[in-house]
């Protein structure tokens, strides 16, 4: 055998061993890289030659360089991802909802002993109004408590326009937001499109593109936090995304995600369908959407209503009773009207507090009528619910829903704290494990090293027996 | 199991969020004293609070009206007794006068009764927290006043026998106020039965003497024409001696229903029964009505009318005056109406002192219902405190333990501390 082979032999195990370093060192830069999946080189022998009779071994090759990751987890985590995002958005958004109603409110002595102001709750202000039609009852014919009831009731007339008010506020942030997370997602795909063409390329060439598959897998999981998607791989290695059940981006083409509003509803569109996308119920848009479509409308209808009965009870009441101006009017109503989230009370009562119709029969000292609304809070309706009882279930359901969404999200959490830990103990860079590499390759590259050494040595022994004689 | 070095220091970070979310809640709780900050904390809770705030707040609204009743009701008894005083003062007088034949003394009678007459009139006009306390629910005026020829004194206001009425409870209703009508005034009562076999269509009648404040006698006729089972339409009207109305215009009926099985009075126009209030200021006739014994029986009709009195006391005074002026002697009618005035008073000051002691009780059951309402709100709401500042030190303890292990872990030596 020539000692040529020896050397060509140690040669390639210095060329492995060093590109071994190499994805060694990327592993330890990647140590910190959340996006990174740690990279294992794949040795194997080189293809041995026969000669005389023997085989002989023709030293090592790097058969590939391997991304480490568990798909299955990974599928798991976009899936939780979504719910999570989804969850902890509605969480978010209900949340702002529910502070606006500013309960359980804390301060009841506001309520009785003096009309509240406009940052009290709505509770409070409808107790302070039927406490000063209580107290007006009493003394029907007193211009301060006639004054007491239009302050109590302009305080409530704020606390539900700044209620109303609030709620719209936080629907144009929510389509706001929902603006930005489609420009996000709109990037995303447009992204991974780009990387699906770079990776199906490196494929064709028989190359290992690891680190654009992490980039692209990173942003599928960023696609995840924002809807739910469906992901599948096609032959060439490009992720084809699909999105509400329309193809969002595969190797070649990518389709573009908008919102518009039809009839007070948020509608997403996509390039590549001529009809809207449901995109409810997953990732942040999802909760966006249902919060602009679903969640808010029902607390505004219920809102509407409790205004609504409050507002013609009153009324009906207000309107059979007698003022005690001169002459005593009749047949006037309370409050004027209730729309586009103002209650109105009727400008003449707040001109002139003697309008206000308190007696029954007309007498200055009856306060019949007063006694009578001062009642509305807790009287029942043909339901069988008084409007106490709407105002509590009505909070009580944005709680409801915002508890149920906080919680869903910290399950969320906690399931996607362990799959996240799962994929790193799989994927992540263990410090320890890449030193004990880096040990391994030095080692083999100076057993190399050596072998040429001491094979050049040989050579040179041969060269100067060959010069001897 | 293999562990990456990533995974030890976000498993660090989860942890620590947690601990820390759970001390910014306890914080929260303990800074507020509250333990539901917002409905999604406890929506159940949130409702629960909603409620007895509410009920709370009505429970205090009532516990202010039976304040401000107690206060009208005072007032009211301070001004009968004061009344009271001056008629029993009177009637000192008036016995005093019953031992004196030397009529020359009268005028001197009469002024000291005069004087009396002049401080019941400016007491019957008392007012309470700017309300009449005798003048019924008419604010208007002020309830009692001479005439513009000052022979008599009239009622001014247009009804003084309405009634002020206060919640005490959801359904619970206290009247407050004893009115002109009650204290002073006339009342005629209907008692008897009216046959409840009449006709539809037929009618029944009634009829007595009423006076003027001159003692000049009319005639009030009722009548009571059925217009269906247990209903009839009630009218009256008032005849002088020649048998001619004095009313300026005929009043309008009045349905009355009768309950079909006890027989008693159910309701007058769809309401419950009150007195019908009769003031004829052309004739100085002022008297109420009052229909809510009369019943509906089977068999006979058996109607009659009677009168409390036949004058008011500020007239029957106003004539006792002018006898004594005139020095005539006084009659027994004279001396007998004082007197029963004064039993009236009395009666109505022990009324009045009924009504005090019922607001008292009425005010001690809201404060205790008050005080369960509150425990109930404290009991869903308020931090236990010591509750809490175990929970903090819990958290605090497994926090200072995550930081140490924390630090052990993600600064221990590692393989490449040893090659270096």
């Amino acid at each position: 055998m020539a000692i040529s082979r020896t050397l060509n032999i140690a040669e390639s195990g210095l060329q492995v061993y060093q590109q071994a370093l190499d994805v060694t060192s990327n592993n330890i830069s990647n140590s910190s890289n959340t996006n990174y999946s740690r990279e294992v080189v794949n040795l194997d022998s080189a293809t041995p030659t026969s000669s005389a009779g023997t085989i002989w071994g023709n030293g090592v090759t790097l058969k590939s360089v391997q991304a480490v990751r568990d798909t299955l987890t990974i599928g798991q985590i976009i899936t939780n991802n979504s719910a999570y995002s989804y969850n902890n958005q509605l969480s978010t958004e209900l949340g702002d909802v529910q502070s606006l109603f500013n309960e359980p409110s804390t301060d009841t002595t506001s309520s009785t002993t003096s009309v509240s102001n406009t940052t009290d709750s709505l509770s409070n202000s409808t107790s302070a109004f039927f406490t000063a039609w209580q107290n007006l009852a009493s003394t029907p014919n007193s211009v301060s408590l006639r004054n007491n009831v239009i302050q109590a009731a302009q305080s409530l007339s704020n606390n539900i326009s700044t209620i109303n008010s609030g709620i719209s506020t936080v629907k144009t942030n929510t389509s706001n937001e929902l603006d930005g997370d489609l420009t996000t997602l709109n990037n995303d795909l447009t992204q991974i499109q780009s990387l699906n063409a770079q990776i199906c390329a490196a494929n064709a060439a028989g190359e290992t593109p690891n680190d654009l598959v992490d980039t692209r897998l990173s942003l599928i999981k960023s696609i995840s936090n924002l809807t739910n998607v469906g992901v599948s791989y096609s032959s060439a290695g490009a992720a084809v995304l699909s999105i509400g059940g329309v193809l969002a981006v595969d190797q070649n083409t990518y389709n573009q995600f908008s919102a518009t509003e039809v009839n007070g509803k948020l509608t997403i569109n996509s390039s590549g369908s001529s009809s809207p996308v449901n995109l409810s119920g997953g990732g942040t848009i999802g909760a966006e959407v249902d919060t602009y479509n679903t969640y808010i409308p029902e607390y505004q209808t219920s809102l509407n209503n409790y205004v609504n009965r409050l507002m013609t009870s009153v009324n009906d009441l207000h309107e059979t009773g007698y003022s005690i101006t001169n002459p005593t009017q009749n047949g006037t109503a309370f409050f004027s009207n209730y729309a586009d989230g103002v209650l109105s009370i009727n400008p003449s009562l707040v001109n002139d507090p003697n309008s206000i119709a308190v007696s029954s029969d007309g007498t200055s000292g009856n306060g019949d009528i007063a006694t009578s609304i001062a009642d509305l809070a807790n009287k029942e309706n043909s339901s069988g619910t008084t409007l106490t009882d709407d105002y509590s279930s009505l909070v009580s359901k944005i709680g409801t829903d915002t508890q149920n969404a906080t919680n869903q999200s910290d399950n969320y959490s906690t399931l996607l704290t362990s799959l996240n830990n799962q994929e790193s103990s799989y994927s992540g860079v263990s410090l320890d494990e890449e030193m004990t590499n880096v040990i391994n390759y030095q080692r083999s590259y100076q057993a190399c090293a050596e072998v040429i050494s001491t094979a050049s040595n040989m050579l040179e022994t041969l060269i100067n027996m060959m010069g001897g004689s | 199991m293999r562990i990456s070095d990533l995974e030890m220091s976000q498993t660090f970070i989860q942890n620590y969020n947690n601990i820390n979310t759970q001390l910014n809640t306890l914080q929260t709780q303990i800074a507020t004293g509250n333990k539901i900050q917002e409905p999604s904390d406890s929506p159940s809770g949130t409702a629960s609070l909603i409620q007895w705030n509410s009920q709370l707040a009505q429970s205090q609204a009532y516990s202010s009206n039976v304040s401000t009743a107690s206060s009208f009701v005072t007032d009211t008894t301070d001004t009968m007794q004061s009344i009271q005083t001056d008629v029993s003062g009177i009637m000192t007088t008036l016995s005093d006068l019953g031992n004196t034949t030397d009529s020359s003394n009268y005028s001197n009678y009469a002024q000291q009764i005069e004087g009396s007459l002049s401080d019941i009139l400016s007491l019957a006009n008392t007012k309470s927290s700017g309300q009449y306390i005798f003048g019924g629910t008419d604010e208007s005026t002020a309830p009692y006043g001479y005439s513009s020829d000052n022979s008599s004194i009239q009622v001014k206001s247009s009804d003084i026998s309405g009634t002020q009425v206060i919640k005490t409870s959801g359904s619970t209703t206290q009247q407050i106020n004893m009115s002109g009508s009650q204290v002073f005034g006339t009342i005629v009562s209907q008692n008897g039965s009216i046959d409840s076999t009449t006709s539809v269509g037929g009618t029944v009648s009634d009829q007595s003497t009423v006076y003027d404040t001159s003692g000049n006698s009319y005639t009030l006729k009722v009548n009571y024409t059925k217009t269906a089972a247990d209903t009839y339409n009630m009218t009256y009207d008032v005849l002088n001696s020649g048998n001619t109305s004095v009313l300026s215009s005929p009043p309008a009926s009045q349905t009355l229903v009768f309950n079909s099985s006890t027989g008693n009075l159910q309701s007058i126009n769809g309401s419950t029964p009150t007195q019908t209030q009769v003031n004829i200021p052309g004739s100085n006739i002022n008297f109420s009505l009052d229909q809510s014994a009369v019943t509906e029986k089977s068999g006979t009709t058996s109607l009659s009318l009677s009168a409390n009195q036949k004058t008011d006391i500020f007239n029957t005074l106003i004539g006792i005056v002018n006898s004594l002026k005139s020095g005539t002697a006084l009659t027994s009618d004279q001396t007998q109406a004082v007197s029963d005035f004064n039993d009236r008073m009395l009666d109505n000051i022990a009324e009045a002192g009924n009504v005090t002691n019922q607001l008292t009780n009425t005010g001690t059951l809201l404060t205790s219902q008050q005080s369960q309402l509150t425990d109930l709100i404290s009991g869903v709401q308020t931090v236990d405190a010591a509750k809490s500042a175990t929970e903090l030190s819990n958290l605090s303890y497994i926090l200072n333990a995550t930081y140490e292990v924390a630090a052990k872990i993600m600064n221990s030596t590692t393989l490449l501390d040893i090659l270096s």
